[in-house]
């Protein structure tokens, strides 16, 4: 498939793209503070990139981690590109209509702070944001981040543990987001 | 409260996130956060987002369905001729068929687009799209043409193998094996959908070119019908000076 794909097979790239584009979305996602508009627009530079750049692909890593990198060096383009600030939004969502049963509202607030936590960790260092994002958000096994990563394991575990502490100081900062 | 103890909850609260708190430590926050309403607003914080990172609920991030067209577009786009001879094809046909297909629009399931400008060599195609639609029902293959400016004298050939048949109940369309076809295009998107059934199981194929301005284009539908299904493959080969 990937020789296929080399040789410039529309449907055999995107067949390989299929099983890891929901992990790169959510992570694209998350590392632009929820923006979905954004969150596409970067995976699909990064899935035209790797088009482009898959004669290049050796199989040294696993085709995972060779996408993973051309998404993380698209969004920190990105970033430099825009003085790094994404745009973020802090105002909280309207209020809730009467009509809206107790579990919808429920379930707004939940969307709501899931949010705001995504905008905190957009405004993190891209290093803290990847760790957080795929563990704490995608809950991907250690491992498989590293591997992500290209680190050891060991190495991750503080990394993460550093990442947490600079969020929590980030949802101290803004705890009225949280309340 | 004093602004000692603020500093040593502080501290704790840091690491809420990142660890499991002992037993003491939870204690001492919640001793102090009953006296300290600053530090009890960032401690109910916290647990707030250490919930959301730890219990949040699955969230559907499986890419939307208008993300992978338009990178399939790009895709294509990425394999055409230079931006100023882009000019392609996507559709023939046929002012005549086109009333009959019309008509059979409502009887269609199978579905299919196509835009292409390939690059390939003649003999090395591309797949640029493959659906499964049902074997049992007629397919409508909707060739577009986009072209940037106006395209005079455009020849279209369409060629189909046997087994194959145009889905109509004219029986001079049904006996046609090639059909060809001069005209112009507009500028901007030329689709002609025509639609054709195939007689028995196996792969065949709908042989396509469109010559225009010294070239000619060539595009194949492969269709591959194994009992209940048909696996539809578009192929493009690059273009060859006329």
């Amino acid at each position: 498939m990937v020789e296929r794909a080399r040789g410039g097979d529309i449907v055999a790239f995107e067949s390989l793209i299929r099983a890891h584009e929901t992990k790169l979305h959510a992570f694209a996602l998350n590392l632009s503070g929820g923006r979905r508009d954004l969150a596409q627009d970067l995976l699909q530079e990064a899935l035209l990139q790797a088009y482009r750049g898959i004669a290049s692909f050796r199989g040294e890593s696993s085709f995972s981690s060779w996408l993973w990198r051309i998404l993380r060096n698209t969004l920190l383009r990105y970033r430099e590109r825009k003085g790094m600030a994404i745009e973020t939004s802090w105002e909280k969502s309207s209020a809730v209509g009467d009509t809206r049963t107790p579990s919808a509202e429920e379930s707004l607030i939940l969307d709501d702070r899931l949010r705001h936590l995504r905008t905190l960790i957009s405004l993190l260092s891209l290093d803290d944001q990847e760790v957080l994002t795929l563990i704490d958000l995608q809950e991907l096994p250690f491992e498989e981040a590293a591997r992500l990563i290209g680190i050891p394991v060991d190495r991750l575990k503080p990394r993460i543990f550093r990442a947490r502490q600079r969020l929590a100081e980030l949802v101290m900062k803004h705890k009225d987001l949280f309340l | 409260m004093t602004n000692e103890n603020c500093e040593r909850v502080k501290g704790l609260l840091g690491d809420l996130l990142s660890r499991d708190l002992t037993s003491d430590e939870r204690r001492m926050i919640e001793e102090h956060a009953a006296s300290c309403a600053a530090c009890a607003t960032s401690y109910r914080a916290l647990l707030a987002a250490r919930s959301l990172l730890r219990e949040h609920r699955p969230v559907d991030d499986a890419p939307p369905e208008e993300l992978r067209a338009a990178l399939h577009r790009r895709l294509v786009e990425e394999r055409s001729v230079p931006e100023e001879e882009r000019a392609s094809f996507l559709g023939w046909p046929v002012r005549t068929l086109l009333g009959a297909v019309a008509c059979l629009f409502l009887f269609l399931l199978g579905y299919w687009t196509v835009t292409s400008f390939p690059r390939q060599t003649e003999d090395a195609p591309v797949a640029i799209s493959r659906s499964v639609v049902n074997a049992k029902e007629p397919l409508t293959i909707r060739l577009t043409y986009t072209a940037e400016r106006p395209i005079t004298e455009v020849f279209v050939k369409i060629r189909l193998d046997e087994d194959i048949v145009f889905h109509t109940e004219d029986l001079s369309f049904r006996e046609l094996r090639e059909y060809e076809w001069k005209g112009d295009l507009k500028a901007g998107r030329n689709e002609i959908p025509f639609v054709v059934e195939m007689r028995r199981a196996g792969t065949r194929t709908i042989h396509t070119t469109a010559e225009f301005e010294g070239y000619r284009h060539r595009h194949d539908v492969e269709l591959h019908a194994d009992g209940e299904t048909m696996t539809v493959t578009y192929l493009a080969y690059g273009r060859v000076p006329l």
